[in-house]
């Protein structure tokens, strides 16, 4: 659902990216051995690009995407909310399940589509994860930059995107890959592709209306706000990549992703 | 010949005995983490206390529970070395400071969240890994993963939530300040002091 997301946006924001990435030009590795393991560690050689875009993400959050998110949070009750996150989670499970089976996760792909059938169906379209709660099949996220990751392919230099915040090139080409994947963008005529857009849309509002605490809180215990989401994004998305299940009940932190290190530990833990 | 069976015999349990030293201090680092769950929800999450009382109460349980100079040694990194003296101390005290500003209030919207241990390892140098989990009344619940380790008594060196570490966080954090500020550990102690308000 990012992912519809972004294919409204991918083509500008890849000129921008390029424009701006030949305009800025890219940082040199230092030789001191010391700098060059921070250098490595930090993987941004194009900080002042991704700071100016950082700078313009936030303004735009604070101005339009998080009142909205507050309000939204606001008006609506918590059950209400719950169901509107539950309706669009199942909506991804196609995406999810394609990712879970691309990385050979038979296992996990067959959770994926256990939990979109009957949260289709006795779940009423989705708005009940009746999966979760009766059957303790909970919920679990994959995307296309995922499975790059568990094929091998490395992140590349941190890039924070214009409109969709801290990625990088894997990430993002995992974005428009899971963009094209969607069957809702096939199955709708063109004329009501806005459907899509909406959809879009909620899920962005609901995803940012539950972190509105969390960034608060990060933001207001951090000194620079830019370098600890840079280090939480990457933090995130190697703990995403090693699905870790709660019911696994596991060391999680067994292979801890050392950050100073370009290739995600790929362990699988279920 | 009785002798030379007796130290064959102690060879054979040399790694069992050490073996079973490493599974106690797992047990005895979970037990730690489980008393420190139990001594926070009980001490800090109470509606009445004072805000000034919570952060004064959250700082004697971080002052007895984490390595905190440790902590701070791994968060400089390599501008550790660099630093003064007299700057390694105002760094302790003042992240300290920013430690108990940033996350004792998260206490005040406690809403009885059960916390419970449960998993654990020794890790290759020597550290242990606890696991543990947070149920929230939604159902979900949150990683929270302990790294404890033996200084004088059994000490938290750092505390990874769903995968991101406190301390590596932190340590990009404090080494972008530092390089904003020409690479000067001074620099990032007068952030310090603007943040949190701290002489």
């Amino acid at each position: 659902m990012r992912a519809s997301f972004s294919n409204l946006l991918r083509l500008p924001a890849a000129v921008l990216l390029l424009a701006a990435t030949v305009l800025t030009g890219c940082a040199t590795p230092p030789t001191d051995p010391d700098e060059l393991a921070a250098f490595k560690e930090t993987n941004d050689p194009l900080e002042p690009m991704n700071r100016y875009f950082f700078e313009v993400n936030y303004g735009l959050d604070e101005l339009l995407i998080k009142p909205v998110a507050a309000w939204y949070n606001l008006i609506l009750p918590a059950p209400v909310e719950r169901g509107v996150h539950n309706f669009l989670t199942n909506l991804n499970s196609p995406v999810i399940f394609a990712n879970d089976a691309m990385q050979g996760n038979g296992p996990r792909a067959g959770i994926t589509a256990k939990r979109f059938l009957i949260n289709s169906t006795l779940g009423v379209a989705g708005i009940f994860d009746v999966a979760a709660d009766w059957w303790g099949m909970k919920h679990h996220d994959e995307d296309f930059g995922q499975t790059l990751a568990v094929w091998g392919v490395g992140e590349g230099p941190y890039l924070v995107a214009p409109l969709l915040g801290p990625s990088n090139p894997r990430d993002l080409t995992g974005i428009g890959v899971d963009g094209v994947m969607d069957p809702i963008g096939w199955a709708l005529p063109s004329h009501l592709m806005w459907i899509n857009y909406t959809r879009t849309g909620i899920y962005l509002i609901d995803i940012r209306s539950r972190n509105l605490d969390t960034l608060d809180q990060i933001r207001k215990g951090s000194l620079d706000y830019y370098a600890t989401m840079r280090s939480l994004y990457r933090q995130h998305r190697n703990d995403e990549i090693k699905n870790y299940d709660e019911n696994s009940n596991g060391d999680s932190t067994a292979s801890l992703p050392d950050p100073a290190s370009k290739t995600p530990q790929l362990s699988q833990s279920n | 010949m009785n002798r030379r069976l007796f130290l064959a015999a102690l060879a054979a349990l040399l790694p069992l005995s050490s073996l079973a030293q490493a599974a106690t201090s797992v047990g005895d680092a979970q037990k730690f983490i489980d008393s420190l769950g139990e001594a926070a929800i009980s001490s800090l999450t109470g509606s009445t206390l004072s805000d000034a009382e919570r952060q004064d109460r959250f700082r004697s349980l971080l002052e007895s529970h984490f390595n905190l100079p440790g902590i701070c040694k791994f968060v400089l990194a390599r501008y550790w070395k660099a630093a003064s003296d007299a700057e390694r101390s105002d760094f302790e005290k003042l992240f300290e400071t920013l430690l108990v500003q940033s996350y004792a209030k998260k206490f005040a919207e406690y809403a009885g969240e059960r916390f419970k241990v449960s998993g654990g390892h020794a890790n290759d140098d020597g550290s242990i890994t606890v696991n543990s989990l947070i149920d929230r009344p939604n159902g979900d619940s949150i990683r929270l993963d302990w790294r404890v380790e033996d200084v004088d008594g059994l000490k938290i060196s750092d505390l990874i939530v769903e995968g991101v570490s406190l301390r590596t966080t932190y340590r990009s954090d404090v080494a972008s300040v530092i390089q904003n500020n020409g690479g000067k550990v001074a620099g990032l102690i007068d952030a310090l002091r603007q943040k949190t308000g701290a002489p």
